[in-house]
């Protein structure tokens, strides 16, 4: 377990930022879904502990729920949205400062900012002031900052924010790698659904402050209805749209179609089917539903609800 | 062969105490000017008022060749060039407090590096870097003030010690250090209490603004246009001889009065109630700017 939520609220006055969300998110990399407003911030500002929850209780690794924010933030790395850089520094001297402002000593604080600049790729620029990094840099930067001090956790605030494709890629095979080969737990913040199909094990969605889906992106992609796609060679073979009994065409185009099935497929009809018409099955491989999908699906659920419960 | 690999690798180590973890923030902010030419150029400027300080002191002491004269010279002088005398207590205070020794020096060195201490962090989103990491807001705020108080402080206190001790190492005998020794201490803390006072506004009011080049324009605001404040409200009440409405004279006058230097036109209570309020409120102004929850947006 990285961070425990249990029935947390958070409020600003009158306005509800997160409302009684419960939520463990597993150790590994989790990604941290919602529209602008869903309650990301909240939370990662409550775990943070620069805003106390009005209710509920909060955990992180095993530290205390009373445990001071300092010794919180020695042990959780946070890359923020904004481009942020301490200015006149050069990519060393900023890492080795936030190092030590985390509490690392400081010949450690120096050795170990190399090190973070070296994992993130700024090797060779490292002693360049960060006010002239391209936008790319400048995101390495901030997460060799996150890293200085060998925090357990790492938040990732939209890290890919701004970056070209070919940035974002390495990005995300740094962040993968964090998840994957270095052990730390990686939380990631973000309304880019590709992003944490590409690098997260789970994944959190939030609505309006609250979890409408949680759980392995295994499972929440895997098929809630029965559908297949099918591939038929040759792609100009004519198919009804109800092919067999109970099942019929979703989608249809250039020898692909998309085919809902009410109770069991039994392929061997499909097949003498397509047979008979002159064509053969090339491919037959159960729907997966995209993040996306998962998402849209879990946000206009959760809007239908209020619209009832109004 | 590999001397040391540059491999991210887990890390075990006893984080630094609270107080520990200011010291880069102080370092940083007293090193400002040794980041750029222009900033260098500016601290050479701010020093060279204390050359010519040390050339009189040198002179007086006989080590260069006009001593006689300034020795003899100094025997009888009239109250308004007691400054020039390295054995009145006004040679080290006044360099440094009186408007046509110290203002414009100060205010460089201030527009230049003091004043833009945590509105560039602002401008440039560093403070969301620096409140999610293991220092509080009121700890950013100390460690920013007290390297610039540092820097700044080099300049004004540790100026003058630098010429008293000069002066004591360099006399051919114990005179100048029997009569300087009396009045050093309370001069060197007046000088110390000016640099606390002003630096602190200054640092006060860059917690405030949203750009470095607001907060220098307002710095200097402040200090130029308290004067012109001070002119006109003399203009408009006559008899009263002890409106205090100038920063800069002001802290003057409470440096002045605890060097025991006299200050005339200025009411040391007027100055204290200025300054104190000013304090306040700038204060009550940077503690809702620098407020932590502003860090993440």
């Amino acid at each position: 377990m990285t961070v425990e939520l249990q029935d947390v609220v958070i409020r600003y006055g009158s306005f509800t930022a997160v409302s009684s969300v419960t939520v463990t998110l597993p150790t590994g990399a989790v990604g941290l879904l919602g529209r602008n407003g869903a309650g990301k911030s909240s939370i990662l500002k409550s775990l943070l502990g620069l805003v106390r929850p009005t209710s509920g209780r909060m955990r992180i690794l095993d530290l205390p729920e009373s445990a001071p924010a300092a010794e919180i933030r020695a042990r959780v790395g946070y890359m923020p949205e904004r481009d942020c850089h301490l200015p006149g520094m050069s990519g060393f001297e900023m890492v080795s400062m936030l190092g030590q402002l985390s509490g690392l000593p400081e010949r450690d604080a120096y050795r170990r900012s190399h090190e973070a600049l070296y994992l993130c790729g700024l090797e060779e620029q490292r002693y360049r002031p960060v006010s002239g990094y391209s936008a790319g840099m400048r995101q390495k930067a901030k997460l060799a900052a996150a890293l200085v001090h060998d925090p357990q956790v790492v938040f990732l605030d939209e890290p890919t924010n701004g970056l070209d494709p070919d940035g974002r890629a390495e990005m995300l095979r740094l962040v993968h790698r964090l998840a994957h080969k270095l052990g730390k737990s990686v939380v990631l913040s973000t309304h880019i659904l590709q992003d944490v199909e590409a690098v997260c094990d789970a994944a959190v969605v939030l609505e309006q402050g609250k979890v409408v889906a949680q759980g392995r992106i295994e499972d929440l992609c895997r098929a809630t209805e029965r559908r297949y796609h099918v591939q038929v060679e040759p792609a100009t073979v004519e198919i009804p749209d109800h092919i067999l009994a109970g099942v019929r065409i979703a989608s249809q185009g250039a020898g692909r179609f998309v085919v809902e099935v009410e109770g069991d497929l039994e392929p061997r009809e499909l097949f003498a089917l397509v047979q008979g018409r002159g064509g053969t099955v090339r491919e037959l491989v159960p729907h997966r539903r995209s993040l996306e999908e998962v998402f849209l699906g879990a946000v206009r659920s959760a809007e239908a609800q209020r619209g009832v419960s109004a | 062969m590999t001397v040391y690999g540059l491999e991210y690798r887990p890390k075990d180590y006893r984080p630094t105490s609270a107080w520990q973890r200011l010291r880069p923030l102080v370092r940083a902010e007293r090193n400002v000017l040794f980041r750029s030419k222009w900033g260098i150029g500016t601290l050479l400027f701010c020093v060279s008022p204390l050359f010519v300080r040390l050339v009189i002191l040198l002179g007086y002491l006989g080590l260069l060749p006009f001593a006689g004269r300034l020795r003899d010279a100094a025997e009888d002088v009239p109250p308004a060039m007691r400054m020039w005398i390295p054995t009145e207590v006004e040679f080290y205070v006044e360099q440094v407090v009186a408007m046509e020794q110290g203002f414009f020096v100060f205010l460089v060195l201030t527009a230049m590096a003091t004043a833009r201490t945590i509105a560039k962090d602002r401008a440039t989103n560093a403070l969301e870097l620096y409140w999610t990491r293991g220092i509080s807001p009121f700890g950013y705020f100390v460690g920013k003030w007290f390297g610039a108080f540092s820097l700044v402080g080099c300049v004004t206190v540790g100026g003058g010690l630098l010429l008293w001790l000069v002066g004591i190492l360099f006399a051919e005998d114990w005179t100048y250090f029997e009569s300087t020794a009396p009045f050093m201490p309370r001069a060197l803390f007046a000088l110390l209490t000016f640099t606390v006072v002003m630096t602190l506004l200054c640092v006060l009011l860059s917690a405030v603004c949203a750009s470095a080049n607001l907060a220098t324009i307002l710095w200097c605001l402040l200090l130029g246009g308290s004067f012109a404040v001070e002119i006109v409200l003399r203009e408009l009440l006559p008899g009263n001889r002890d409106t205090t409405a100038a920063i800069w004279e002001a802290a003057a006058t409470v440096a002045r009065a605890i060097a025991g230097v006299p200050y005339r036109g200025h009411s040391l209570e007027g100055s204290l109630w200025l300054l104190g309020a000013l304090l306040l409120s700038l204060s009550l102004l940077a503690r809702r700017s620098l407020r932590a929850t502003e860090a993440i947006q």
